[in-house]
């Protein structure tokens, strides 16, 4: 290597130094609100027992189950047909604002979610949606009345 | 945006394309020229040429016609 | 060393060098696949590819990245260095594969152009949150093909070393915009922890090296003004035997070699792609240079015949055991007389 070749190198990583750290945490600051817990669920979760909404449309059905023993809700997530997108996320919406990512899903078939009732942003109703986390938009939408008490 | 990107694409594609009429020839008969330690290379070699032939053909054109010239 | 071009010169160490680079990357694919449906069963086999492909180009771009720096630090890592070129040609292939299953999963089921679809599917320029982070992985991958496909030596020498070096240098914009297509892309979607900490490591790993590499790296270098005719540069027990000193006077970088009771200097710079030939060995008489073993005679900077490369040649004088050098290079290929050594220094 020539001496001045050498001082170009240099001088690249002294400033990569810099800006990709910056760069760095600037992407992770910007990570919108993280997973709650529940995001990786064991596929051969078992159902609940008392169902108390569901709801259906034609790409993919939802059950929100409860169960007296056990503590928080549990919605299961079936997805009927094969969306073209390598990231499916499930949210929690209110009013078509993504709320809180549920987890994700892959190829059509049955998923289940664990949370607490405090993570919904509303009581009456549960919306969901799926969300192309690679695209960056809005996949299927499917709102879910919540029989109370 | 939506246009200035499809002109671009097109654009790729157009370059590209007259990079792949220029490769053939170039890797046959523009490398011997541009470089006698390129005559009577083995094909594996011109074949190996072809990829940067097609993405670098403007100037490697004008390094052709100067060849030729001297 | 090319007296005519062939596609791939391979030799006994290439192959061993290629063997363990496959070796490397099946047992990766492996781990990485054997996870990945181990946390995440009802993965598609689209996705585990373009999952798989991507992050083994990754990590075969920081292997890439770092061997240069660990060489300077270290002249035991120079067997990474000499062949690593088919390491940056299999990084583009694993990140092509990469790009056109990305586009054929994402953006050719529409009725617009795959290439048009990549740069219009998400508009969100001015976001970083939401930036279209494809479009970084696919300005990468024509820096990495541009790499790749001129990687032969042909293109070396027809472009000129320097738009070449130039070029290869683009790399290391191709790494920033790899690091931003993951951090603004998966990790933005997945909230991966792990990936993210992995990436963070391959980060940090890279730029001290060539940081380190870039101020610790010139151990025991000479380096003088120009100016003088002779400049006394070191000692004569300073130099081990078949091995060089190197000094960097005013612009002249020059390599002083020590072997069979003589001294001689010539240019530091190989003739192939700029390796140092100053921290190469003499073999069989021959300057050998530490990259891809190109050699030269000490005495005239020559490649043994049938070879054509030529580097510049040095006055040397000795004066009692220090030994001084004329900054001003000889034309390449000019015969110096190299120094004897008398009897009572050896
Ligand atoms: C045309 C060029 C490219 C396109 C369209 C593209 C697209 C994508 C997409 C859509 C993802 C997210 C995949 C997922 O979440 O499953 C991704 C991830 C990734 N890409 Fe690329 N990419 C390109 C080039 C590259 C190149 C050249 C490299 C490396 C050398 C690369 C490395 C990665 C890595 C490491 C990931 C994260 C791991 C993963 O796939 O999940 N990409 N890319
Ligand atoms: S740089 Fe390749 S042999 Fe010297």
């Amino acid at each position: 290597m020539t001496p001045s070749l050498r001082r170009r190198h240099r001088l690249i990583w002294v400033v990569s130094a810099f800006l990709l750290p910056i760069l760095f945490i600037a992407a992770l600051w910007v990570i919108p609100e993280p997973a709650i817990d529940g995001d990786f669920n064991p596929p051969t979760a078992r159902p609940y027992s008392e169902p108390i909404g569901q709801a259906s449309t034609e790409a993919f059905s939802g059950v929100l189950r409860r169960d007296g023993n056990l503590p928080g809700w549990q919605l299961e997530v079936q997805l009927k047909e094969h969306l073209a997108a390598a990231s499916i996320q499930l949210y929690l919406a209110e009013n078509g604002q993504r709320r809180r990512l549920l987890g994700h899903l892959q190829a059509p078939g049955s998923y289940f979610f664990h949370f607490f009732p405090e993570a919904a942003p509303s009581t009456d109703v549960l919306e969901l949606q799926l969300y192309d986390g690679i695209k960056r938009q809005a996949l299927k939408e499917l709102r879910l009345p919540i029989q109370g008490d | 945006m939506e246009s200035i990107i499809q002109s671009f694409v097109t654009f790729l594609g157009v370059y590209a394309a007259a990079g792949i009429v220029f490769a053939l020839p170039f890797s046959f008969w523009g490398a011997p020229r541009i470089d006698p330690a390129a005559k009577g290379s083995p094909l594996g070699f011109r074949l190996l040429l072809l990829p940067a032939a097609t993405a670098l053909w403007p100037l490697l054109l004008i390094k052709w016609i100067k060849a030729l010239q001297t | 060393m090319s007296t005519q071009y062939t596609a791939v010169i391979w030799n006994r160490e290439k192959k061993r060098y290629d063997r363990y680079l496959a070796g490397l990357i099946g047992l990766f694919l492996l781990a990485f696949c054997g996870l990945t449906l181990a946390l995440q069963p009802e993965i598609t086999a689209e996705t585990l590819i373009i999952r798989a492909t991507g992050t083994t180009a990754l990590l075969l771009l920081h292997l890439t990245l770092m061997i240069g720096p660990l060489c300077r630090i270290d002249p035991a890592f120079l067997p990474l260095l000499y062949n690593r070129r088919h390491l940056g040609v299999t990084t583009f292939f694993f990140g092509l594969i990469h790009g056109v299953f990305n586009l054929i999963q994402f953006h050719s089921l529409g009725n617009v152009n795959p290439l048009v679809s990549l740069f219009t599917a998400n508009v969100h320029y001015g976001s970083l949150s939401n930036f279209p982070f494809q479009v970084l992985g696919f300005g990468a991958l024509v820096i990495l093909f541009l790499m790749a496909a001129t990687s032969h030596d042909f293109w070396l020498k027809n472009l000129g070393p320097k738009a070449w070096k130039t070029l290869h240098m683009f790399v290391y914009l191709a790494y920033g915009l790899l690091v931003m297509h993951v951090l603004l892309g998966v990790a933005q979607a997945e909230h991966s922890p792990v990936a993210i900490g992995f990436l963070g490591m391959g980060v940090v790993t890279v730029i001290s090296l060539h940081l380190a590499a870039a101020f610790f790296g010139q151990r025991g270098q000479f380096t003088a003004a120009a100016g003088e005719d002779f400049v006394e540069v070191c000692g004569l027990a300073d130099i081990e035997d078949k091995r060089a000193k190197v000094c960097l006077i005013g612009k002249e970088n020059i390599a002083i070699f020590k072997y069979d009771g003589k001294l001689a200097a010539v240019s530091n710079i190989c003739k192939h792609q700029h390796g140092p030939l100053g921290e190469g060995k003499i073999v069989d008489g021959c300057i050998t240079c530490p990259w891809h073993g190109y050699q030269y005679l000490p005495e005239n900077g020559c490649s043994p015949p049938p070879f054509t490369e030529k580097v510049s040649t040095y006055e040397l004088k000795l004066v009692g055991d220090r030994i001084f050098v004329n900054p001003r290079p000889h034309p390449e290929g000019t015969r110096v007389e190299p120094v004897e050594i008398p009897r009572k220094h050896e």
